[in-house]
């Protein structure tokens, strides 16, 4: 809002940011003032009001009939441009919320010296010095700034998640060894298609078949082609069956959420 | 001596027992060893193009150049290893083709990677970004849907500014590019490690059929089957073995192919594990039952 009627097409970055936060602060904390003035008994009242509103946009858009020639119907051009648009402010809204909350919590831990205070300590210096250098390599076109943050992305953010990720190979490799055991027909049964996938997905599986022709009947039994089999046949009538499973279990999770029939630690909670 | 036959088969089915329990530092041990080592010496192996992979090339070689690519960017660091080869892979095959592509990501590490990957291939090849290509920049992943209808309808007013924060309107490539309706956009290729391929199918394929390539993580890949099998999407790259299918037939040696190698030494010390952890649970199962 205040962007678009203070910060001109072309204005400085750093006059953009700037105005995203005073949006922020401003019709955040106008909004918040709003939502604390209600009283506490007519708050879920509320959400499911406006939860009720925002499912409905999107079943209306998607089941009314779009008129010859048109584009769209009457809701379609609200739905994809000013709901976007809504939505995104509220991730937005989200990751400020997110951000405070998590530095709120770490300020105390820090603050109060309680054990593990230095990892709160850690969390403070990661932050400010993405978030600082980051702004830096936005702002000046200087080659150190560009390359402060890329060191800073690459060393302590790309490097330490991917390393993280590929621990679980690890943790794969001990649960199939102490979970494959051949301690029933279906049990084994099992154990031979996950030889079979596990050796097919890779290339020393497809070595070992590779005396066999390429073309022709005896092509079926080139290990790839076996993965490929067990992956396009079976594999998919179980994968059906799951998903239609699941995509009911989602349309009545959906349902329940839309209509604020949901129950558990949030819905059943003073707001 | 039956009595000391028998005790000596006792004492050697107690030691296969002991297979059974193996130490998972040692299990990890190996593990490192047999990924590092492949790594260092460069093995060479055969690998045989799979047909979801000749699928998803043959895909990017019919595709008119006139028309845009799409490419969605829904990885992170995470899964770098299996994600990025394949972002590369489809880069490297699209630039070399003379083909214009557009780079959109609904994660926020994934945006500034692929950005990285693709300015460093363009700028082996030669490519002009704005002219060859464009990165679109980053979405919040819960607008997915939303940002995917919208291209449906019109691109530049979705899409609004690129990476850099300027117009997308102000680029050579996206000069006459309206909406994927107007049958600007000939491809939307998808490198994930998330089920999301559906929405694609749903909000894209659907109304305006549209070829879509999928690029799951291994893992992911046995849900890519089904709209394979139906012709919703037109190939597949599953993982790391996918990527360096495509580096194979891009004629080139990267990283999926190297690291290819390790996956196999990986994937046979599993099943040299289960193998070894069966022998141990037949054994206990026999002394138990001669007991």
């Amino acid at each position: 809002m205040f962007t678009q009627w203070l910060v001109k097409p072309g204005a400085p970055q750093y006059l953009w940011v700037l105005a995203v936060l005073g949006d922020f602060l401003i019709l955040g904390g106008a909004l918040f003032f709003l939502l604390r003035m209600v009283p506490s008994r007519f708050r879920k009242t509320l959400v499911a009001i406006v939860t009720f509103g925002a499912g409905l946009i999107y079943s209306v858009e998607f089941f009314v009939p779009v008129p010859a020639g048109k584009d769209g119907n009457f809701l379609t051009n609200f739905a994809q441009k000013t709901v976007t648009d809504v939505v995104l402010v509220l991730s937005t809204f989200a990751l400020g919320l997110g951000i405070y909350s998590l530095l709120r919590f770490h300020g105390r831990n820090l603050t109060r010296m309680r054990p593990g205070w230095h990892n709160s300590l850690a969390l403070y210096v990661a932050f400010f010095a993405m978030l600082l250098t980051g702004f830096w390599s936005m702002m000046s076109k200087a080659p150190a700034a560009a390359n402060t943050f890329d060191v800073l992305f690459r060393g302590t953010v790309a490097a330490p998640g991917a390393t993280m990720f590929s621990i679980i190979a690890f943790y794969i490799v001990s649960a199939a060894y102490r979970a494959f055991r051949i301690r029933s027909a279906e049990a084994t049964l099992m154990l031979a298609a996950a030889f079979v996938v596990m050796l097919g997905s890779v290339p020393i599986g497809e070595y070992l078949t590779s005396g066999l022709p390429v073309t022709g009947f005896w092509s079926n039994f080139r290990m790839e082609n076996v993965n490929l089999w067990i992956l396009k046949e079976p594999n998919m009538a179980a994968w059906r069956g799951i998903s239609f499973g699941v995509e009911i279990g989602a349309l009545a999770m959906a349902l329940r959420t839309w209509l604020s029939l949901e129950r558990g630690s949030f819905f059943e909670r003073e707001l | 001596m039956e009595r000391q036959n028998q005790s000596r088969g006792d004492r050697i089915l107690q030691a296969f027992e002991s297979l059974q329990h193996i130490d998972r530092r040692v299990m990890y041990a190996l593990l490192a060893i047999v990924v590092a080592f492949p790594l260092i010496r460069n093995f060479r192996q055969p690998l045989v193009v799979t047909w979801p992979v000749q699928g998803a090339y043959d895909t990017i070689e019919k595709m008119p150049a006139d028309k845009l690519a799409i490419i969605d960017i829904l990885w992170d660091s995470g899964t770098i290893a299996e994600s990025r080869p394949q972002t590369e892979a489809l880069i490297r095959h699209l630039m070399i083709r003379n083909k214009k592509f557009a780079i959109v990501a609904f994660m926020p590490q994934g945006n500034k990677l692929a950005y990285d990957s693709a300015k460093a291939i363009g700028k082996e090849l030669g490519k002009v970004y704005g002219k060859d290509w464009i990165d679109w920049g980053y979405r919040p992943g819960g607008a997915m849907i939303q940002f995917m209808m919208g291209l449906g309808r019109d691109i530049p007013g979705t899409v609004k500014s690129d990476i850099e924060g300027k117009p997308v309107t102000s680029y050579p490539i996206m000069q006459g590019v309206k909406s994927i309706k107007n049958g600007d956009v000939g491809l939307i290729a998808e490198v994930t490690p998330s089920g999301t391929l559906d929405y694609w199918i749903a909000f894209v394929y659907g109304p305006y059929r549209t070829p879509i390539i999928y690029c799951p993580t291994a893992v992911m890949a046995p849900e890519g089957y089904n709209p394979l099998d139906a012709g919703q999407i037109k190939g597949m790259l599953t993982g790391m073995k996918g990527a360096a299918e495509y580096e194979s037939l891009l004629g080139r040696k990267d990283f999926a192919t190297r690291a290819t190698s390790s996956l196999s030494t990986s994937h046979l010390l599993i099943i040299v594990l289960i193998i070894i952890g069966n022998i141990g649970y037949i054994s206990s199962r026999r002394r138990r039952r001669e007991g």
